[in-house]
């Protein structure tokens, strides 16, 4: 509560991968905090079980790269940028990552993007090269969800 | 084979000698009409100058007549003269007495008894003249003088008389022996024209006189006579005669004429004297044209044969009044007459010939026709002529020409003309010789080129085949990739909701508070002994209960949190087991028939892309009927509707998710055939886009391939079938159908 949320942008076709998304960085299971107390009550203070709150992450969801552009160019205007964005590579029928990402390289080129597939059918090797220097990572479908909120925290720089 | 060839309907030949004919006719008829008028004139000058010719000799002839009667009279005259002095001297009663008696009728005539009249001058005297001695000598000159010049006279005129002025009359006319007994005792000898024409007041030049034509009343001849006066010491004593029969006339001047034409006498005052056509029976004195002369009683003129004579006669004499002096052939244009005329000088006569003008036309017009009908003649026979020889010279050769040409147009170019002509068509010959050798030779080469070019189409044929199977079966392996990329993507992206599913179950799970149910276990242990007061009493106790039954509800609500994430996981691994085992069943390359039931093919192809379908929250309409199995390949058909249903997919994406809708449906709609149509309301496809979409390599999709419909259509061919593509334009959606045979499993089995 003492910093606002780190914003993400999702942008995949697929609506099953958005809900994984929010299942793993924002779990709907909120603290039952009757229980904490009546717990605390008992058995007295133990902090270290207990973890830190709520996840510092807004989530957000655009199905088409064109909408995910939109989305990035409109929350800068409102002064408040995304920090990060998971960028599907298939998403027929329209730009496909690599094309969403040149248009957000412009829009926002110090946005840290994540590319992620669930098959590989590009050159990670190409796409390095090109967007060489800029902020970017690969994430693997299917990926971890230990190693899917480290990596986010990791580049949201919230600990 | 002539019949083969084309024969022209209208010949070269004809054509020329029916230009040249009617050329030639036009100069015949042309020469026929110049000619005609040509001749016209000749003929016509000709005939005049006969005519002229003609009336001059007659009137010559004529007028020798009364020359010669002129000579004769002024012969007698003179004889006569002299006979009367002679007599002056001689007492002539005897001589007068033996010669004459007295009749009882007071005429004096010659004696019967010693009488012959065809060799003596016979005398009559009318009765009451005084015969005194004078008169008695005179009688005897003139019987002297007519019995001396009658007979020598006889030769050209039948009589010879003369009438003395007292009234006897002394005539020899051997012809006529009794006329003097004939005449009647009163006869007025003195009283007739011919007569008076010789009195002085008459006949004041005393000149040869010619009488009109009148009856003589004693013969009953009709003639004129010609008179000459003698006077001796100034007192008229006597007339000297010649008679001319009119008959005799006739015969000479009117019945001797020109062919066609005819001749007329006629005297100045209009009195007619000769006329074919004069009628004389019953008349007495002779035709007057004009009419006026004055008819003594008892007096009977002749006449004309009808009104149209007379009038045409009184043209003629009015013509003749009028002409110039010495104007010898006069034209009659009311009757399409030339008349020619000659004026005797004696008898005041004009002799006339009549020539009608169609005579001189009618001539001109035979002649002419002899032209026109020379004319034809020669014309046909030049036609003919000219028509052998064009047909020698020119059409055979043109007619061999042409054979040739159809001979060479239908590729034989063995040509045989005759080149050895120095004319024109020799010249053409042989050029046309040239040309055909020159096209035989580079046929030949053509014919050369193309053997070696269809070779080579044959080679690059092959090849091209070759090439076209390699990209079949690219666009096959091609088509098997498409799949297998979709098969990955969706089994990627659904791996990852159950890899994310069973990690949050498995956090909740940990995050569980079971250790919580152990931690009171242990403090309610701790305080069994006075557990009912630490449970009531105690601050930290009083809580416990509640905190338990908290705690419960949190770990139901959990496991069920867990349950539902679990349950997830099941369907998601469900539906990769049917992924995969739609993959398995028709990625495998098997391509051999086998009976398949359509209407599960098409419930496979819409499984395979279910997922995409779902997502893109598609509407589906299925009216698929389940028909007999039949044969087919399996994997190509699904390959097909897999792609249709995939592309149909697509094509729905710019239009709102609400009314995305797909219909598949499966229709046998003839006995022996089946279609499968895939039906979208998507983007539509533009007219001239719907063969492209079918071409290799054609996409309109950035990631797509451009095997997707290329293959497809190949394959329905290979199975016998057809796929075809409607749309009615942009914005309307599209329908892809995929027609197949219908071959029902039973027959094949039997087979």
């Amino acid at each position: 509560m003492t910093l606002s949320k780190k914003r993400i942008l999702i942008i995949d076709d697929s609506e099953a991968i958005h809900l994984d998304f929010r299942r793993i960085l924002c779990p709907e299971r909120v603290r039952d905090s009757e229980l904490d107390q009546l717990e605390d009550s008992i058995f007295g203070e133990v902090p270290s079980s207990r973890s830190t709150g709520l996840e510092p992450f807004e989530v957000d969801s655009a199905f088409q790269g064109q909408e995910g552009l939109e989305k990035v160019k409109e929350a800068q205007a409102h002064g408040r940028p995304y920090a990060l964005a998971f960028l599907d590579y298939r998403m027929p029928p329209g730009w496909n990552g690599i094309e969403t990402l040149r248009h957000l390289r412009q829009a926002a080129p110090s946005l840290q993007v994540v590319l992620c597939s669930a098959y590989s059918d590009y050159s990670w090797q190409e796409i390095a090269q090109e967007f060489a220097g800029s902020r970017l990572e690969e994430l693997r479908k299917p990926f971890n969800s230990q190693e899917l909120r480290q990596l986010a925290h990791r580049l949201t720089g919230s600990t | 084979m002539p019949s083969r060839f084309f024969t022209p309907s209208g010949s070269l030949a004809r054509a020329s000698l029916l230009k040249m004919g009617v050329r030639i006719a036009v100069v015949i008829a042309l020469t026929t009409f110049f000619s005609y008028l040509h001749m016209l004139h000749t003929l016509r000058g000709e005939a005049l100058q006969q005519l002229e010719r003609h009336v001059t000799e007659r009137s010559q002839r004529e007028q020798a007549i009364f020359l010669l009667a002129q000579d004769n009279h002024t012969l007698m005259k003179k004889a006569l003269e002299a006979r009367i002095q002679a007599w002056s001297q001689q007492d002539p009663n005897p001589r007068f007495d033996s010669l004459f008696a007295q009749l009882p009728d007071g005429s004096v005539r010659s004696r019967l008894e010693s009488f012959d009249g065809t060799r003596m001058v016979v005398l009559f005297i009318p009765r009451g003249v005084v015969l005194d001695t004078g008169l008695r000598r005179r009688i005897l000159a003139a019987h002297d003088v007519v019995a001396q010049y009658g007979p020598a006279f006889n030769a050209r005129f039948m009589n010879t008389y003369v009438t003395l002025a007292e009234g006897p009359i002394l005539l020899w006319w051997p012809e006529r022996p009794n006329w003097s007994l004939e005449a009647a005792p009163d006869y007025p000898s003195t009283g007739y024209d011919y007569y008076a024409m010789s009195l002085p007041e008459r006949n004041p030049q005393r000149r040869t006189a010619w009488s009109s034509v009148f009856l003589d009343p004693v013969s009953r001849y009709w003639m004129v006579t010609a008179t000459t006066p003698l006077d001796m010491e100034g007192r008229h004593v006597a007339a000297v005669s010649h008679d001319v029969l009119l008959d005799e006339l006739m015969s000479r001047s009117i019945k001797d004429h020109l062919p066609s034409a005819y001749n007329l006498l006629v005297r100045d005052d209009g009195q007619l004297i000769a006329h074919p056509e004069l009628k004389l029976e019953g008349a007495t004195v002779g035709y007057d044209i004009p009419g006026t002369a004055k008819l003594a009683e008892g007096e009977v003129p002749a006449r004309l044969n009808s009104e149209t004579q007379q009038a045409h006669l009184r043209a003629i004499f009015e013509r003749l009044k009028n002409r110039e002096p010495h104007e010898l052939i006069l034209e009659l244009p009311e009757y399409d007459e030339h008349l020619a005329v000659a004026r005797l000088e004696g008898p005041q006569w004009n002799f006339v010939t009549v020539l009608p003008q169609s005579v001189v036309s009618s001539a001109a017009f035979r002649s002419a026709r002899y032209v026109l009908l020379f004319g034809i003649g020669s014309l046909l026979l030049e036609l003919v002529i000219m028509y052998w020889v064009m047909r020698q010279e020119v059409s055979r050769p043109l007619l061999d020409f042409t054979q040739a040409t159809h001979r060479v147009a239908a590729g034989d170019f063995q040509v045989q003309l005759d080149t050895a002509r120095r004319d024109e068509l020799g010249q053409l010959a042989r050029a046309f010789q040239t040309m055909s050798d020159k096209v035989r030779h580079r046929e030949e080469e053509l014919r050369k080129a193309n053997e070696s070019l269809e070779q080579r189409v044959d080679e690059r044929t092959r090849e091209l085949r070759e090439v076209h199977q390699q990209l079949l079966q690219t666009a096959r392996h091609a088509g098997m990739a498409e799949i297998a990329t979709n098969v990955l993507h969706n089994v990627g992206n659904v791996l990852n909701s159950v890899y994310t599913s069973a990690q949050v179950a498995k956090e909740r799970v940990v995050a569980l508070r079971l250790e919580q149910v152990s931690r009171v276990a242990n403090l309610m242990q701790e305080r069994q002994a006075d557990l009912g007061t630490f449970l009531t009493q105690d601050e930290r106790g009083r809580n416990v209960v509640p905190f338990l039954g908290k705690l419960a509800h949190n770990l139901l609500e959990e496991r069920q949190a867990v349950l539902a994430l679990m349950d997830d996981v099941g369907r998601y691994t469900e539906h990769i087991g049917d992924i995969v085992k739609v993959q398995q069943t028709h990625a495998r390359p098997p391509r051999l028939t086998e009976p398949v039931q359509l209407a599960e093919l098409v419930d496979d192809a819409l499984r395979i892309n279910a997922a995409a379908l779902v997502r893109h929250q598609v509407r589906l309409e299925k009216h698929v009927p389940v028909l007999t199995p039949v044969l087919t390949d399996k994997h190509k058909v699904l390959m097909i509707l897999v792609n249709l249903i995939s592309n149909a997919k697509y094509a729905m994406d710019d239009i709102p998710e609400k009314q995305r809708r797909l219909s598949v449906r499966l229709v046998r709609f003839s006995p022996k055939h089946v279609r499968i149509e895939i039906q979208d309301n998507g983007v539509g496809i533009a007219p001239e886009m719907l063969t492209r979409i079918f071409q290799y390599g054609f996409s309109t999709r950035k990631e797509g391939h451009g095997f997707g419909l290329h293959s497809s259509a190949l394959a329905a061919q290979e199975l016998g079938g057809t796929l075809l593509a409607h749309s009615e334009g942009p914005g309307h959606g599209a329908t892809f159908t995929l027609e197949l045979p219908f071959e029902p499993i039973s027959d094949k089995r039997s087979a």
